[in-house]
């Protein structure tokens, strides 16, 4: 068994010199502009997404990363992808990055490297998070359905929608103006939306299921990267807790039932890890499914020991831990849980 | 013959592939090509065990010719001489090919380094030389019975008499003691000061009179541990590795090694017994379990469970792969290679956990016609996986080592 379409000439999982100096520089732009506070200044100003940063990654080309050089992106890959939703996951930023890569390499005259904020509209039953489960209809150019969990809906300039007509996958451009959107107060303050297309405009663009399912894969990845970076953080945090908190006259970290929790916890952020990393240098399915269910299960048990490990203090609002769980909890659903991921591999393993 | 490409001074690594592929293919046999599963598969040497078949005789003696039985080590001690490159060449087109190493044992992959390192000239002349030429096969003399996760409170001991060491004590769970012609052992030098400052690296003839072993059966039935009792044992002085008194140095040295070794062994598949070789959890439940008209397994919980498992393993997989590609990018592996035994072992384990579910009251047999030659060495292999998370530093202690070392934990 093997998720690695290409067993001949294969990559090294590791980034190499100039992906790490790239890298780089996304941390210290989200360290310069994106602080933890600030997240809690969104969310206490009842914004769900920071539109100054977004600027400064516009700015500095984050935006087009994954968009091909001839319609002005960076023309990057998934492995720069992951290195800066990981970092983008580590600071709470709330970007419309993952919308950008999703729908980047899939419409790339939309203007996605300008910083234009298109949302890629695809998913109709928020318990099935399968790409090929549409009823969206296209008629006489007018797009008719209503498609959930849309992210970074709310303040899109334009969504990309799949919808079906007499004949197969059709992706079709709807300006926010011909849509109707019901922007979600979630517990993160994330920016989700459901969108309604009730015989909007559309114009049509390329690419019909396939290109919608590598799309919404590229998303997946992203967001199984974002979750690395969320539970890297948090866990931090955790460790350093652990190591400075003193109870019965020692600090918590010499207790070995918490060490050796601490150790399950760090174990499960490596294999993440792992797989964020095979999935991105290898993209197929079932390297996605497996990123996802890995990054849902272990990051959500960061969470959860986030919270514990720290005691009283972690309940509390004034702490950040509880910014982190919430993001972690949408996320981890965002794109199906481990349990459909887990799923999904089962069908492209033959049972 | 500077100019042959197959020699270590061959700076070109595209012609040393080149070369070696055709060397290959004129002298791998074509028995063993396909065949290799585990690093601890192929031909041990020594005095007592003999060649499984004419193949694998074939492949030893033409490797032996060339110094490739360890390729790595010097030519003065009956190495290769291959530097780095061309050792990661050797190792890929090996894999390429499925082959077994024509050679292996705890004296390559274990004492063989150790000497290198910390043996004297005379030491690396007499034993490197019989390791590579499989004159000689090794065994492990650390743990006791009364020194398991705290290894360091053996009670071996060794007593110097005139220019020879008298051994008397007891060692346990050391594997193909009764194959082996050799033991490198830890003793107990000094029992008057801190515990790990006393012990000493010995290395000792196995024929030396005093030694006996004895055959540890375990619950998954006959097993290679055994133990070995050591009786007025006397060693000359000059078989100790690194000085006197500073044997848990060298040790520690080497038990980082095959922590690595055990957990990336079990993990590779870890199947020994041939029958279950091809052996799956996906298979086995789908002959067992059945698909439903929708094409998934009949039981949605196992249906789970088999894809968690085949996903974990597959997690491992990338591990050991982002371990080893940190190497081949020239740095050192990250924490990612720290955590390879515990998870390699206990994913073992919950693998075969949920192969006996998936075989149901089948699998619960031990002897018998009633019951399918893989299911009755799927039930041993289980039972023997309980130990994974024991043998080579227990998962408890593993964790408190990460904790200490990786997450730097207080005391």
């Amino acid at each position: 068994m093997s998720a690695n379409p290409t067993q001949g000439a294969r990559r090294l999982l590791v980034f190499d010199e100039d992906q790490r100096l790239l890298l780089d520089a996304a941390r210290e732009l989200l360290s310069q502009e994106a602080p933890v506070s600030r997240a809690r200044a969104l969310r206490d100003a009842n914004e769900v997404w920071d539109a100054a940063l977004w600027d400064h990654l516009v700015d500095q080309g984050w935006a087009g990363l994954l968009v091909p050089e001839d319609h002005d992106g960076l023309g990057m890959g998934l492995p720069e992808a992951v290195g800066l939703m990981e970092a983008i996951g580590r600071h709470l930023a709330a970007t419309p990055m993952v919308s950008a890569l999703m729908v980047g390499p899939l419409a790339p005259s939309l203007g996605t490297a300008e910083g234009r904020r298109i949302s890629l509209a695809w998913q109709e039953d928020s318990r099935q998070p399968d790409p090929g489960h549409i009823q969206a209809t296209l008629a006489d150019d007018k797009v008719t359905g209503t498609k959930v969990l849309v992210i970074d809906g709310t303040h899109a300039d334009g969504f990309v929608v799949s919808a079906r007509d007499a004949e197969s996958v059709r992706l079709v451009y709807v300006d926010a103006a011909d849509a109707r959107v019901e922007g979600l107060t979630r517990i993160d303050h994330r920016d989700i939306a459901t969108v309604h297309f009730e015989a909007s405009a559309c114009r049509p663009l390329a690419g019909g299921l396939q290109e919608l399912q590598a799309a919404v894969d590229r998303g997946t990845i992203a967001l199984s990267a974002e979750l690395l970076g969320l539970g890297s953080a948090l866990t931090n945090r955790t460790l350093d807790y652990l190591r400075t908190r003193e109870q019965f006259g020692r600090p918590l970290g010499s207790f070995q039932a918490l060490q050796h929790r601490a150790v399950d916890l760090f174990i499960g952020l490596e294999l993440t890890r792992s797989a964020v990393l095979g999935g991105a240098f290898e993209p197929c399915a079932l390297g996605t499914a497996l990123a996802k269910a890995q990054a849902g299960e272990a990051v959500c048990q960061a969470a959860r020991e986030g919270i514990q490990m720290h005691g009283g203090i972690g309940m509390t609002d004034e702490h950040d831990a509880g910014l982190y769980v919430k993001r972690i909890w949408c996320a981890a659903s965002l794109h199906g849980d481990p349990a459909w991921h887990r799923g999904r591999w089962a069908r492209l393993r033959g049972y | 013959m500077s100019d042959d490409p197959l020699a270590p001074s061959n700076p070109d690594l595209a012609s040393f592939r080149a070369a070696l592929r055709t060397w290959l293919e004129d002298n791998a046999p074509a028995a063993l090509r396909g065949t290799a599963s585990t690093p601890f598969q192929g031909y041990w040497g020594g005095r007592t065990s003999g060649f499984e078949n004419d193949a694998q005789r074939v492949w030893f003696e033409r490797c032996l010719a060339r110094g490739w039985t360890a390729p790595g080590w010097p030519e003065a001690y009956g190495g290769g001489g291959m530097p780095i490159g061309q050792l990661r060449i050797w190792q890929e087109e090996l894999r390429a090919m499925a082959m077994p190493l024509p050679l292996v044992g705890f004296g390559l992959t274990m004492i063989g380094p150790i000497v290198l390192s910390e043996g004297t000239e005379a030491q690396k002349k007499k034993h490197l030389t019989a390791i590579a030429r499989a004159e000689v096969r090794w065994c492990q003399g650390y743990s006791e019975p009364d020194a398991g996760s705290d290894l360091a409170s053996l009670r071996t001991r060794a007593v110097l008499e005139g220019d020879e060491w008298v051994v008397d004590g007891q060692k346990i769970w050391t594997s193909h003691a009764e194959k082996s012609d050799w033991i490198f052992c830890l003793v107990r030098t000094d029992p008057n000061v801190k515990k790990q400052a006393g012990i000493t690296f010995l290395l000792i003839d196995m024929t030396s009179p005093g030694i006996t072993t004895r055959p540890i059966e375990l619950i998954s039935g006959s097993s290679p541990f055994c133990e070995v009792f050591f009786d007025s044992v006397r060693v000359p002085a000059h078989q100790v590795v690194g000085k006197v008194n500073d044997g848990w140095r060298v040790a520690k040295a080497l038990l980082r090694h095959e922590r690595g070794m055990v957990g990336e062994s079990v993990a590779a598949g870890g199947a020994r017994v041939d029958v279950l070789k091809p052996y799956t959890v996906r298979d086995h439940a789908r002959e067992v379990i059945g698909l439903d008209s929708s094409g998934k397994l009949a039981d949605p919980l196992l249906r789970d469970a088999v894809a968690a498992s085949e996903m974990e393993q597959e997690l491992m997989r990338l591990t050991v792969r982002r371990a080893n590609d940190a190497m081949k990018a020239g740095s050192q592996p990250g924490a990612e290679s720290s955590i390879l035994k515990v998870v390699g072992t206990e994913l073992n384990q919950r693998r075969w956990e949920l192969a006996m579910r998936i075989a149901g009251s089948d699998g619960l047999g031990w002897a018998g016609e009633t019951y399918s030659d893989r299911d009755l060495a799927l039930a041993r292999q289980w039972l023997r996986s309980r130990g994974n998370t024991i043998e080579g530093g227990s998962s408890e202690v593993q964790r408190n080592i990460l904790a200490r070392t990786v997450l730097r934990m207080p005391k």
